[in-house]
């Protein structure tokens, strides 16, 4: 009776399917995502089944969940939120979208529109997040 | 001479090593990088910021709580039928046109985006904030 086993030759692992899976996660991911805009606060916007639009509507002000506002990596007060628009533009820009942050304080968000309707903004949007509540 | 003497060609197999690193550099990258939900837009306006010339007729006031509730015309209105009611309410009488939404201290802004989403599937407007 033949107890020991015939000895195998060390077979060097083919690295041919992991290129393989790799690439088709890497296709995955290019397809599939696009590239996160940088937040100039931590904000994380609302959920709303509204629909994405693809064209987006001029520059943005921040609103974090605390009340601080940054326009234009520029940390500012409520109050001088229209001044600064009306400075940093040689004229008014006709639309601005606003990513406020989903636990912020809604009178604050009223606040911020007003001072940018003050400076001239003709359109406000507010940034929300398509899908999962 | 020596110059015109061919080059010895060594030929070895490709090396596939430094193309799986560049590989997994960019799937890396894009997987950090990558979000997957997407963003929309949302109108919103502030009573009295409005461009529209002012109408003569009164906007019905509908009173936001902070944990979700409405009032309309202090009167507690479902959540789920916020949009039908305002609908019926405002087609009903000729002297309403438009809602005003008054936001009560706290109130987060999910639950405004919320509200004005209900609106806007109701074809109610237009609506503006107030405090």
């Amino acid at each position: 009776m033949q107890l020991q086993q015939p000895k195998r030759p060390a077979r060097q692992h083919s690295q041919l399917p992991l290129i393989n899976i790799v690439f088709l996660m890497l296709i995955f991911f290019l397809l599939a995502g696009t590239i996160a805009p940088a937040y100039e606060l931590n904000v994380s916007p609302p959920s709303s089944q509204q629909k994405a639009s693809d064209n987006r509507h001029g520059s943005t002000v921040y609103v974090s969940k605390d009340g601080q506002v940054s326009f234009r990596d520029g940390l500012m007060e409520v109050t001088d939120l229209g001044s600064t628009v009306a400075l940093r533009s040689p004229r008014a820009p006709d639309n601005l979208r606003i990513a406020a942050d989903q636990e912020t304080d809604g009178q604050l968000l009223i606040d911020v529109v007003a001072q940018l309707r003050g400076a001239g903004v003709k359109r406000v949007y507010l940034v929300t997040r398509q899908g999962e509540p | 001479m020596a110059l015109l003497r061919k080059p010895v060609e060594i030929r070895t197999a490709l090396s596939l090593t430094p193309l799986i690193d560049v590989v997994f550099l960019l799937l890396l990258f894009f997987m950090l990088a990558s979000v997957f939900h997407r963003e929309g837009e949302i109108e919103i306006a502030a009573r009295g910021t409005s461009t529209q010339a002012q109408p003569v007729t009164q906007p019905l006031f509908v009173r936001v709580h902070a944990d979700g509730r409405y009032d309309v015309n202090g009167e507690p209105v479902a959540a789920g039928e916020i949009g039908s009611s305002i609908a019926a309410m405002l087609a009903a009488s000729a002297d309403l046109s438009g809602v005003v939404l008054q936001i009560r201290k706290g109130t987060s802004t999910q639950i405004v985006v919320d509200s004005l989403t209900r609106l806007r599937e109701a074809d109610v407007s237009p609506v503006s904030l107030a405090k």
